[in-house]
């Protein structure tokens, strides 16, 4: 027996003796071969690492690679679009309501909401109003009242006629919504200004020129909605009943919204293909970004919307499948500060602190990618203007001017504990407080919290996304003093006589000339009287799977394009798969 | 409906700790549990309300102005005190309302608890079944082998080893030196410990005190990115229920329950290690051994079952533990249950479903300690759960 065992322990001695010197031999043997696998620190792993740099400056290499897939979807298209299919769509919020006129309706809902419901009017390339559900839509001269005629021989999904007493109805609830009914404040007589002219036929009249109604219209306010929904006394927890290309079948809160087809859907495409494509969508509520991109990655959904400035550089450089082209239009990032309270009130000082805000080094690590804003417009949008006078990093500046109007005990600077907000905070505490000796204490608060500071104005300084809406007349509740008291969506309480004004004109008027001129006004007067500090512009990207196409891809029945894909808002109803 | 379940499921264990421990354990019980729920539920009810951030104004979001507001606190009793507010809503709980979400869709609890509740029960079950399968095994095999008398490891062969690691990363780099040192070392330690004996006892044990070290999403991101993006061997689709089909819900289940499983697995398998250990050494063992019984029926039959009690304990206080590491799995796979539930309703301030569900986890804590009591009798008649001593 222990023959035998001393053999067996002989043996796999020399066998790990084998296995050493065979190792060292391969070692001293083939130094050339391992050059290609070792990630180590040898010159030769430089250059590898050169050559990845290479690989990534020439991003613009990758939208080569991008324009070929591109070709590839242009070669799609030009196959013409696949009949049927599913798509899961992965969207980073769960609707707590469908009843749209009181609802926070934000791009989840309002991208499940595009596939369901169709808009009165919409939005074409050319950033203007053209009628859409409506057969005609016609403001008076000075926009007070509008006449929209609705277009024959459409229903609802349950059947019953979409027609004028159905756009009657379907403004009159938005118009008594605690949202909508602020869009429709001005009109004359309450919802009894939206009169009932003929079968087809609405009239709204309104107390004040309102010009921006028809881009309402192609918003939130505008989705026609079915009186049998309205009726409905469980609404507020009620599946979607309305016109467009799919109808809402199931509402698993927080897993899924399933669509399916409407097959009597009024619009077809130019070939004469009864549109949608698709037969379902389904769409998932996933609120954290790193699991919507790994499921994406993982192939186990076919679109998804993110704007986490992180994932970026992954979506147009790594990412195999597709990228929507982003609007032109788009949010901005900034730190919204309470103009109607100390330290903020006073402008001096809001100067002071954009004098001492190093928004370079902002953008170097905490938005990487993403452009400086100097106004409220990204680029591409009407009112857009590259300088229009923003104070730029002077800490010297900045800190004289604090010495002259003095510096307050403390400047508290409001976050929700969201980690990279966090950091954010940190990074312009230390700015203020090393440029320019302030005080910073960072208050931190869940993200319910920061709404409810917002509206109720307790706060100094946060940092907050908002606008991008493609038309200045759009931001009126954001910016005008009517709507800076109390509960008030002009968050940053800007009581400003010049930026009433300016608004007041952006509703008087469809022409995107004099549009532009007072969008670029209204910038200045941010600029000159520092009521926000402008940050970024904010991107969003919508990535979606190989075999999927035309996403955001929307033809107007008068032959023209849809302006779609603003702030990561789907439309689905020309998509296909296949 | 839930409610109904929950009393018949109270009913039930009451009925049998009456059997088994008498009516007065059963009532010393239900008095200690009915005063732990009430002051769990009433603490939070207050805790609440201290808190910054008001329910209405985040339901109402941008739609909020004053008139709405005061017509939310008034619809939901919030304009009453805090004693006024605990009372009606313990009243409502215990007629069957469970309660409702403050946003504006009224969302009922007893509805999220059917669609989500059955998501948390077989998540928990999966993730227990796992923990125990793999460590009650690893446990008492470990414990074993720490009694056996030590295998020799080959010593001479190390600084064989060290000349040719220098060697490989002289020539080759360090990177591929150290995937080598690991890919050599690695086999060469399960290789050794598989051999069984104190080095065998060792292997388990430090790769139980590593997994322990690592935070549970950790495992969830990992395991996440080896699974379903790496290795298609996962669908990130979310749950599916056994109406889908059992491979539907198996193929939904699997990997967060492992993950689960494996986040409180080293805890068990230590605890039990340990105690079975220590039971190795009483002098039962000694006469058991002498009488020439096998080792397996001395490990299974005569140490293991007293070896258990503290795992029984550690198991029903880890309830909180798993429904900590189930809210954190439960986010890394979109997997829809209570615990993502529960940390939205906080972060919206949704008071009565948060007391209700601080109410149901206590329930489900007092029970299942109960339980447990009970248990030790069947596990160690020495043991009696109406003993007050």
């Amino acid at each position: 027996m222990s023959t035998t065992k001393g053999s067996k322990l002989l043996l796999l001695r020399l066998l790990a003796l084998l296995a050493a010197f065979s190792m060292l031999a391969a070692a001293c043997g083939s130094s050339g071969g391992d050059e290609e696998s070792t990630g180590g620190d040898d010159p030769e792993d430089e250059e590898v690492e050169t050559g990845g740099d290479e690989e990534e400056t020439g991003g613009d290499e990758e939208t080569g690679g991008d324009e070929e897939e591109t070709g590839g979807e242009e070669e799609a298209m030009a196959d013409g679009p696949s009949m049927g299919g599913d798509l899961s769509v992965l969207v980073e919020a769960e609707s707590d309501t469908w009843d749209i006129p009181g609802a926070n309706c934000a791009v989840s809902c309002i991208s499940v909401m595009n596939a369901v419901a169709d808009n009165l009017t919409m939005i074409n390339e050319n950033n203007e109003v053209e009628p859409f559900l409506l057969e005609s839509y016609e403001p008076n001269a000075d926009f007070t009242e509008y006449t929209l005629v609705m277009r024959e021989g459409i229903t609802f999904h349950d059947g019953t006629p979409a027609d004028g007493a159905a756009v009657q109805r379907s403004l009159q609830e938005m118009a008594k919504g605690l949202l909508q009914g602020q869009v429709l404040v001005d009109l004359v007589d309450g919802p009894d200004s939206i009169v009932l002219v003929d079968d087809m036929t609405v009239t709204v009249t309104f107390s004040v020129p309102f010009a921006t109604f028809g881009r309402n219209l192609a918003g939130r306010t505008g989705w026609l909605i079915a009186p049998s929904f309205w009726d409905d006394p469980e609404r507020a927890g009620a599946l979607m009943v309305a016109t467009g290309p799919f109808t809402m079948d199931e509402w698993s809160r927080d897993e899924q919204t399933v669509l399916s087809k409407n097959a009597d859907y009024w619009r077809s495409d130019a070939d004469g293909n009864q549109l949608p494509y698709l037969d379902s969508i389904t769409f998932r509520p996933v609120p954290d970004v790193s699991t919507r991109r790994a499921t994406m990655e993982s192939g186990d959904a076919d679109v998804n919307i993110d704007s986490f400035g992180e994932n970026l550089d992954f979506w147009d450089n790594q990412w195999t499948g597709n990228v929507a082209p982003p609007p032109a239009s788009r949010e901005t990032t900034y730190l919204l500060l309470n103009n109607g309270a100390p330290p903020f009130d006073n402008p001096d000082f809001r100067r002071a602190i954009a004098l001492c805000t190093d928004r370079d080094e902002y953008l170097a690590f905490r938005a990487p990618g993403n452009a400086l804003a100097n106004g409220p417009f990204a680029e591409g949008d009407l009112g857009f203007i590259d300088d229009p006078g923003f104070p730029a990093f002077d800490p010297a500046a900045g800190s004289a001017l604090l010495d002259e109007i003095g510096r307050p005990e403390e400047l508290i600077y409001g976050t929700t504990n969201v980690p990279s907000n966090l950091l954010t905070a940190e990074l312009f505490a230390e700015q203020w407080a090393t440029n320019c000796g302030l005080t910073v204490n960072i208050d931190q608060f869940d993200q319910s919290e920061l709404i409810t500071k917002a509206i109720g104005g307790a706060f100094q300084v946060f940092l907050w996304r908002n606008h991008g809406q493609a038309h200045p007349g759009l931001e009126y509740v954001w910016w005008h003093s009517r709507h800076a008291s109390g509960l008030a969506l002009n968050f940053g309480r800007i009581i400003n006589e010049d930026m009433d004004a300016l608004l007041q004109q952006t509703w008087a008027t469809e022409d995107l000339g004099e549009l532009d001129a007072l969008g670029q006004d209204i910038n200045r007067l941010f600029a000159e009287n520092v009521h926000n500090i402008w940050l970024n512009t904010t991107e969003w990207r919508t990535p979606y799977a190989e075999g999927v196409h035309n996403v955001n891809g929307l033809t107007l029945p008068s032959g023209s394009k849809g302006l779609t894909g603003t702030a990561g808002r789907l439309t689905l109803e020309e998509t296909w798969k296949g | 409906m839930v409610l109904a379940l929950i009393l018949i499921a109270f009913a039930i264990l009451a009925i049998w700790v009456v059997r088994v421990a008498g009516w007065r354990f059963a009532l010393q019980r239900l008095g200690g549990s009915s005063l732990i729920i009430v002051l769990v539920t009433f603490a939070t009810t207050w805790l609440l309300r201290q808190v910054p951030g008001d329910p209405c104004l985040t339901a109402l979001g941008t739609g909020a102005n004053q008139e709405a507001v005061d017509l939310c606190r008034l619809e939901r009793g919030l304009d009453k005190n805090v004693f006024a507010q605990y009372w009606s809503w313990a009243r409502d709980v215990l007629s069957g309302d469970l309660g409702f979400a403050f946003y504006k869709n009224r969302e009922t609890l007893s509805n999220v608890l059917q669609a989500r509740g059955p998501r948390s029960f077989w998540l928990f079950v999966y993730g227990q079944t796992i923990a125990l399968l793999i460590s009650v095994p690893l446990g008492i095999w470990s414990a074993y082998q720490a009694n056996r008398v030590p295998r020799k490891i080959p010593v001479w062969l190390l600084p064989i080893f060290l000349v040719a690691t220098l060697a490989l990363a002289i020539t080759g780099g360090w990177t591929l030196s150290a995937i080598i040192v690991l890919a050599v070392l690695v086999p060469l330690a399960i290789f050794y410990g598989l051999r069984g004996g104190p080095a065998g006892d060792a292997l388990v044990n430090t790769s139980a005190f590593a997994l322990l070290s690592i935070p549970v999403f950790v495992i969830g991101e990992t395991f996440r990115y080896i699974f379903a993006i790496e290795r298609d061997w996962y669908d990130l689709i979310g749950y599916r229920s056994w109406g889908d089909g059992v491979g539907a819900h198996l193929s939904s289940v699997w990997l967060p329950a492992l993950v689960l499983g494996l986040s409180v697995t080293p805890v068990y398998l230590r605890l039990l290690r340990s105690d079975m250990i220590q039971n190795l050494q009483q002098d039962f063992v000694a006469v058991a051994k002498a009488k020439g019984m096998s080792n397996r029926h001395i490990l299974f039959r005569h140490v293991l079952r007293p070896s258990t009690l503290t795992l029984l304990t550690v198991a029903g206080l880890n309830i909180a533990q798993i429904i900590n590491g189930a809210i954190v799995v439960e986010f890394i796979y979109d997997y829809d249950g209570m615990g993502s539930y529960l940390i939205a309703a906080v972060a919206r301030r949704e008071f009565f479903p948060i007391q209700t569900l601080v109410a149901l986890v206590a329930a489900l804590f007092v029970f299942a300690n109960t339980l447990i009591d009970v248990v030790y009798t069947t596990v160690d008649p020495r043991v009696s759960a109406g003993d007050d001593k």
